[in-house]
């Protein structure tokens, strides 16, 4: 068998020739790093979504019976009763339907940033390096001529094992790049719509809990205390947790705040300038919101 | 000058809002008990009609934002097709190192067993 081993050739030569200017191309944006960090934190979001909708449903419902039980100890008739119910669940089931949709396209978006991250990932990079090197070890046992050959200065093996991560990021980068200026205007678009969908469950919220307490603290506050006869044991109690704020407000809050950072650190990272102190900024918020979600998940005592 | 339309809404949700809030009081349950039997009846009617209000405006604004999303969908699919679409050109750098350097490594074996005979 006979084989024909080519050093490099000019052509090859060229073509690393060309690396400084793949290299200037990749340099009006921003490092894949950001776009890494940045889909990393939309994901953690995105995820955060569908129990928080979650959480708004349940505050809903809790309100909407409360309503219908107060009502209920004055309108007697069955026949008023029973189109109330129907007319609440028919609402309520009109929510539901909208929350699934909510959810469905929470689920997508997060697709987006997971693919985003993983483009942006350059953490495999060096092992491409590697591979690289070790394909001209492998060349250099069949024909040792070739550990004499030298690019830039340094043995052909190590040029290719620095130059090749290089070049997988600068292709990265360009890719990243094309794909923010071709979906710019629609991440940006999807974006202020996420603000929008979680600052508007945090104000039904905010008006569904505040229905929620004023009842509860008129039955377990107030009329104990209007009442004649003495106060309930842990009265205090009642009246310190009716002052707090609910931790499912509390999330659905930061999760408003963090989408509209979310927002701010994508028009960065659209303007070329990099992301870098808004990022710093969405990270505490969306820690806050995964914090406080993971403690909506727990059972209530 | 008028309020654009989706002032005027959030503005009518906010006030039905504070309005079911103040109906659970307990300011309103004192001067409801002392009201005559119908005029309960309709207090209790109007909390419940403000609460539906409630309710539907919500959806509405919800179904609104919610329509607008689906309408980014498209975009959104495209975007992670071309994302994926660099990702594989990575993933076939990745294959073709590693395809070209067992291959190698074969031909190396080979050359040596030709070498010692």
């Amino acid at each position: 068998m006979s084989m024909q081993l080519r050093f490099p050739t000019k052509s090859h030569c060229r073509s690393l020739l060309l690396l400084p200017i793949f290299l200037l191309a990749a340099c009006g944006s921003p490092p894949p790093s950001q776009f890494a960090d940045f889909a990393k934190l939309g994901t953690a979001l995105t995820d955060s979504t569908p129990p928080l909708l979650d959480a708004a449903f349940r505050e809903a419902v809790k309100t909407d019976s409360l309503v219908l039980s107060e009502v209920r100890n004055t309108l007697t008739d069955r026949a008023e009763r029973l189109s109330m119910l129907n007319d609440s669940n028919a609402v309520l089931k009109e929510r539901l339907v909208i929350y699934g949709d909510l959810t469905r396209h929470s689920r997508l978006l997060r697709s987006y940033f997971v693919t985003l991250g993983l483009l942006a990932d350059t953490s495999g990079d060096s092992a491409l390096g590697d591979g690289a090197k070790g394909i001209v070890d492998q060349l250099q046992n069949i024909h040792p001529k070739l550990s004499e050959a030298q690019l830039g200065g340094a043995a052909v093996g190590d040029f290719l094992k620095g130059a090749v991560p290089v070049a997988v990021g600068a292709f990265r980068s360009i890719a990243l790049k094309r794909e923010l200026d071709a979906r710019a205007e629609t991440i940006t678009s999807e974006l202020d719509l996420q603000q929008a969908v979680l600052t508007a469950i945090a104000e039904q919220m905010r008006g569904d809990i505040e229905t929620r307490l004023e009842q509860e603290n008129r039955e377990r506050i107030d009329e104990p205390y209007l009442d004649s006869g003495s106060l309930p044991g842990d009265w205090n109690e009642r009246r310190l947790e009716s002052l707090r704020t609910p931790i499912t407000l509390e999330a659905v809050d930061a999760a408003a705040r963090a989408s509209e950072n979310l927002r701010t650190s994508f028009i960065a990272l659209t303007e070329g300038g990099g992301a870098g102190g808004s990022l710093a900024q969405l990270l505490q918020d969306v820690s806050t919101v995964v914090t406080l979600v993971e403690a909506l998940k727990k059972p209530m005592p | 000058m008028p309020l654009p339309p989706a002032d005027i809404r959030k503005a009518t949700v906010e006030e039905l809002r504070a309005a079911r809030k103040a109906m659970m009081s307990t300011e309103w349950m004192e001067n409801f008990n002392t009201l005559p039997e119908s005029e309960q009846k309709d207090a209790a009617r109007l909390l419940f009609q403000v609460h539906q209000a409630i309710h539907k405006m919500e959806n509405a604004k919800l179904a609104d934002i919610r329509d607008k999303l689906v309408a980014n969908e498209k975009a959104l699919g495209d975007g992670i097709a071309s994302l994926k679409a660099a990702l594989k050109k990575i993933e076939k750098i990745a294959a073709a190192i590693k395809a070209i350097g067992q291959f190698l490594a074969i031909v190396a074996r080979v050359v040596k067993l030709v070498a010692k005979a």
